[in-house]
């Protein structure tokens, strides 16, 4: 009976596994394109019906990108630079204000989040003019802060963290409060410790966002030596055409921090190790 | 709501005076340091773009060029039709993508949670789409929507459907196939959201529901979903806003066609704000946006605490 | 878990207290440029530095590199060429870069409605001074078409550096293959159009066309611009629009016949979905046997260039005039341009004349010439036009000779820029949505003229009200 059991958990294992393979490939084809676009002249990249396979091989576009005079690795480590400074950032002021806003009852409350979760739906396309004439006046144009302080300082991942921090159970909090804890051991002790799939998410979703920004940086950098790599994608791109090869090895290459922090942090999603253990 | 009890019991004993003051100092001070941010980089643009929603300003002129014209942004906005247009087709397409991709990407994040083989891998695969060059989605689409001889045509003809639709390239399909791409491309983001959400459950509940000899369904609905109920919530807003703000793919895909059929407002606001340099009205449209939001934000929320 | 968080976290910092080093430094080093170039004078050497001229357009650096050197060269110990790669030539980019309070000297730009605008707004310096000094008139150099165009009431805020002339190019071998005699660059709309049919052949994914027109650059609308001219769309006072003038309609019922009825030009989903609107791809279509002619701007024949990827052995390519409507005696081509200005709050503007007189004019075979573009001004003599075009036709598989004797043929030019205010941003955007659904098969020709001259005039009127 356990035996049979244990066998059936298996077997719907697999076909689950087999079914989400499947649907796996639909997901992986635009990578797909991609990565053999990278290994591909020019005039090939658009063949038609798609060469999954590059019928010319060549190394030339990842040459392109990284052995040209384009400063490639610049603005790889410029990238690096912003994504992680603001996603730190994020996560330290995000984390306050979501507690904050979940556990500490304080007056204007609710209105202040309020503000905060309706502005998120403000187009952030419109925030690039003023925040243009912002930057110039506070004199950070064309440095990294302009791209890294506003990606310090979200609502959403406030909004994001007070959700999460919300469902951790009053009862934990409210017992650790009676124990004479304060708010900030609450804070660093019980509700972070807590979180860490929901930290690990928001740096997931953080980290792509910023490394993927283009606009704020269009607007707000002017000298090369500090474009990141969207912007500096756009070296790949002349008067009327772009190369497409070389433009899919950059994209190709700046992937690869992604799936680093991606799989470190998505290790975090693993059931009940957090709450079980505190529970009893 | 299940916690509203025990909320209100807290609210009780924590009374008034000294401790309430305290913890309003505490509350402000946890919430001080993104605020002061908050405020210098969005509520301060918010507001530069409040001014300019009342004014005709082109940008290139300096601040020189700019004109106060009142409200006359605002008016113009109800009778421009392509705005109107591109209110209704944003609505359409949060409401055909928003529901179904928090469903599916709740299956996907109960299956991806441990019930694979592999499963970092899947779950990397998954989120691919939301990483992956625009350009490289959005070819990739409009080639398998291609109507003429496109893989998703060439399996419906085989099928038995002698028409099938033109996909992209027709006014009554093309919003719809933007949101099937939206659909496919939020998924892994979704999912990872209820991953994170899936790890707040305590395994003793399904535990002692297997005890009770409980199914797979009866757990995922018992259990799953309202331990969800922050999480889902979040995901809810968050998506509303995201789909609000869909941009990019009409941009590579249609450019708003045919005629107006897939014109968003984000894509409208971008097109009048930096093709045509006209920003106050660009900025009327997103304040207009923005106070749809918090009306409607607002009354949720007052709904929500007369529930308590 | 959480400790290899924390130890990530940790790494993470050191990693950014590194680079944040790295930074620091560098930053003040760039801006401090400036100072330092005014401070030379304390320094030892007596020799002052050049003046350094700031030159901003989107090409390539690689591609500039030779006017760069030529250009310090030139002007060795007087001007230095400092070479600002703009992301690209939207609207959006240069706006900022215009309001960023960087020095620029010269700014690159397409698009004559942006011009316009930034001219209208006092950002732009009138250039009528320095040609007046040199003695040379706008009309005489650059031509009456453009001419036209860039005379913003009296004063000249723009220099076309380049002409991007509208041509055909053609695969000889599918001609041959289908027994067509090459096309005769003084041909009609009509010849054009049976010439398409003929090469047209197959079905489904191996259909092979007869034409590629970039629906981008707006083919339908070549026989209305070739027939009314400049500002083919509006009235001789720019009061209202002229899509009711028969030329319209007759022009893109034209190209709706080519595509939905004879379908022998690459219908709009295909041109999307296959990405032809990359001139790359474009070039390669051609020569991969997909389709037997492409209409494109002259540039087109530089994606011939090993540089994006190796063309087939023995391939021929060669060029024509775009067709003429029935009844005009000489070709008429239009074109379309990229200009350069000069910021009204230019430091230096001897310098900057210098400089755009350098790109447009003087040294046009290192700007335009490698970008396989035409100057903006007018050929003086023959052997002028054979030393540029022997630039501009250079690429393996194109039969310059046939090329080069196309374009020597006396033609007419209409430009394509549209430098008028009033309606234009609401027509674009209007023309996009017709014509969109025209060529998906949901609008008519006539309704959508009717449709673009009832709309336009409203968005005319609109304006001008205010």
């Amino acid at each position: 009976m356990l035996m049979g059991y244990a066998n059936k958990k298996k077997l719907i294992k697999i076909v689950l596994t087999v079914f989400m393979a499947v649907l796996a490939i639909l997901m992986v084809l635009p990578f797909a394109w991609m990565l053999s676009a990278s290994f591909k002249p020019d005039s090939e990249v658009f063949n038609f019906p798609i060469e999954w396979i590059p019928k010319t091989f060549t190394w030339e576009n990842y040459i392109k990108v990284w052995a040209s005079d384009i400063p490639f690795p610049t603005f790889f480590m410029n990238s690096v630079k912003v994504t992680v400074l603001a996603v730190i950032g994020e996560v330290c002021t995000s984390a306050l204000a979501g507690y904050a806003f979940a556990k500490i009852k304080f007056k204007g409350r609710d209105l202040a989040f309020l503000i905060y979760v309706s502005t998120l739906m403000f187009p952030s396309q419109m925030m690039l003019i003023p925040r243009f004439v912002l930057f110039k006046t506070m004199g950070i144009y064309n440095t990294h802060w302009a791209l890294i302080l506003p990606g310090m300082f979200t609502a959403f991942g406030t909004f994001m963290l007070k959700q999460f921090f919300e469902s951790i159970p009053e009862e934990l909090t409210e017992s650790a409060r009676m124990d004479g804890a304060n708010h900030f051991i609450i804070f660093t002790r019980i509700v972070l410790p807590l979180s860490t799939a929901a930290l690990s998410a928001l740096i997931i979703f953080q980290f792509v966002s910023m490394w993927n920004e283009y606009e704020p940086a269009l607007v707000y950098l002017r000298d090369v030596d500090l474009a990141t790599i969207p912007l500096g994608l756009k070296y790949f791109q002349d008067e009327s055409s772009t190369s497409y090869g070389a433009v899919m090895a950059a994209s190709v290459c700046s992937l690869v921090p992604i799936f680093i922090i991606f799989l470190t942090f998505q290790r975090q999603f693993v059931q009940g190790i957090a709450i079980s253990g505190l529970k009893e | 709501m299940s916690t509203s009890t025990t909320v209100s019991a807290v609210k009780k004993q924590q009374g008034h005076g000294a401790l309430s003051k305290h913890e309003n100092l505490i509350g402000w001070a946890f919430l001080s340091l993104n605020l002061a941010g908050y405020i210098l980089f969005k509520l301060i643009p918010l507001i530069i773009a409040l001014v300019l929603s009342f004014c005709e300003w082109n940008f290139v002129s300096g601040w020189e060029g700019i004109r106060f014209v009142g409200l006359e942004n605002y008016g113009q906005l109800f009778s421009d039709e392509v705005f109107l247009v591109s209110l209704r087709n944003t609505i359409f397409y949060a409401i055909a993508t928003v529901p179904i991709a928090i469903f599916i990407a709740l299956i996907f994040g109960v299956i991806l949670n441990d019930k694979v083989y592999f499963k970092s891998i899947l779950r990397l695969v998954f989120y691919l789409p939301n990483i992956s060059s625009m350009v490289a989605v959005s070819l990739v689409w409009m080639f398998l929507f291609l109507p003429s001889y496109g893989p998703i045509n060439e399996f419906l003809q085989t099928i038995g459907i002698a028409n099938p639709p033109r996909w992209l390239n027709a006014s009554s399909t093309s919003l719809l196939s933007i949101a099937i791409v939206g659909i496919w491309q939020v998924l892994g983001y979704n999912t990872i959201i209820i991953l994170a959400g899936l790890q707040g459950i305590p395994e003793s509940l399904y535990e002692a529901a297997e005890m009770d000899g409980a199914n797979a369904m009866w757990k995922f609905f018992k259990i799953t979903i309202p331990s969800l109920s922050n999480t889902l919530f979040f995901l809810t807003i968050i998506s509303i806003i995201r789909s609000f703000q869909v941009f990019t793919p009409v941009q590579i895909m249609t450019e708003g066609g045919p005629g107006t059929s897939s014109s968003v407002i984000v894509y409208y606001i971008y097109t009048t704000a930096f093709q045509y340099n006209n920003i106050g009205y660009a900025s009327s449209m997103a304040w207009v946006l923005f106070l749809m939001v918090f009306v409607f934000a607002a009354a949720r929320m007052r709904f929500a605490n007369k529930g308590d | 878990m959480k400790r290899n968080i924390v130890a990530l976290f940790l790494v993470i910092l050191l990693i950014i207290s590194v680079l944040g080093g790295c930074s620091q430094e560098s930053s003040p080093s760039t801006s401090s440029s400036n100072g330092t170039t005014n401070n030379s004078s304390t320094g030892t050497s007596s020799t002052s530095e050049p003046y350094k001229v700031h030159f901003w357009a989107w090409t390539n650096p690689d591609n500039v590199k030779p006017l760069i050197e030529q250009f310090n060269k030139d002007f060795a110990g007087k001007y230095e060429l400092v070479y600002e790669k703009l992301a690209d030539a939207e609207t959006l980019t240069i706006n900022t870069a215009l309001a960023s309070g960087e020095p620029i000297d010269v700014m690159t730009q397409s698009g004559a409605f942006d011009t316009r605008v930034r001219a209208d707004s006092g950002q732009y310096l009138a250039l009528n001074e320095f040609f007046d000094a040199w003695g040379k008139s706008y009309a005489e150099l650059l031509g009456p078409a453009a001419e036209e165009v860039y005379n913003f009431d009296g004063k000249y805020y723009a220099v076309p550096y380049c002409r991007n002339i509208q041509v055909v190019y053609f695969n000889k071998k599918m001609f041959d293959a289908a027994g067509v005699p090459y096309p005769d660059p003084n041909w009609t709309w009509d010849d054009f159009r049976e010439t398409a049919k003929k090469l047209t052949h197959g079905e489904g994914a191996n259909k092979v066309y007869g034409v590629m027109a970039d629906f981008a650059n707006e083919y339908w609308r070549e026989i209305a611009m070739q027939k009314l001219g400049n500002f083919w769309y509006y009235n001789e006072d720019f009061t209202a629009t002229r899509f009711d003038d028969p030329a319209v309609k007759e022009s893109l019922q034209f190209w709706y016949d080519m595509a939905m009825v004879d379908k022998t030009c690459v219908p709009l989903d295909e041109y999307k979905a296959l990405k032809y609107d990359n001139d790359t791809t474009g070039m390669n279509g051609l020569y991969q046997g997909k389709y037997a002619m492409l209409l494109v701007p002259v540039y087109g024949s530089l994606y011939l260039n090993e540089s994006y990827g190796k063309i087939p052995e023995g391939t021929d390519i060669g060029m024509t005039n775009m067709p003429l409507p029935a009844g005009s005696s000489k070709p008429i081509t239009t074109f379309y341009t990229s200009t350069a200005s000069i910021p009204a709050n230019v430091k230096n503007k001897e310098a900057a004349w210098t400089l755009l007189k350098y790109i447009c004019f003087d040294r046009a075979d290192l700007f335009a010439g490698p970008k396989a573009m035409h100057p903006g001004y007018d050929f003086e003599t023959a052997e002028e036009r054979r030393a540029f075009e022997d630039i501009i036709f250079d690429h393996p598989g194109l039969d310059k000779d046939m090329a080069m004797q196309v374009m020597a043929l006396p033609r007419d030019l209409v430009c394509e820029d549209n430098s008028v205010i009033q309606g234009q941003a609401v027509i674009n955007e209007l023309i996009k949505a017709d014509i969109s659904k025209v060529f998906n098969g949901e609008m008519s020709v006539d309704d959508c003229v009717k449709d673009l001259k009832s709309q336009g005039d409203a968005a005319i009127a609109k304006d001008l009200k205010k």
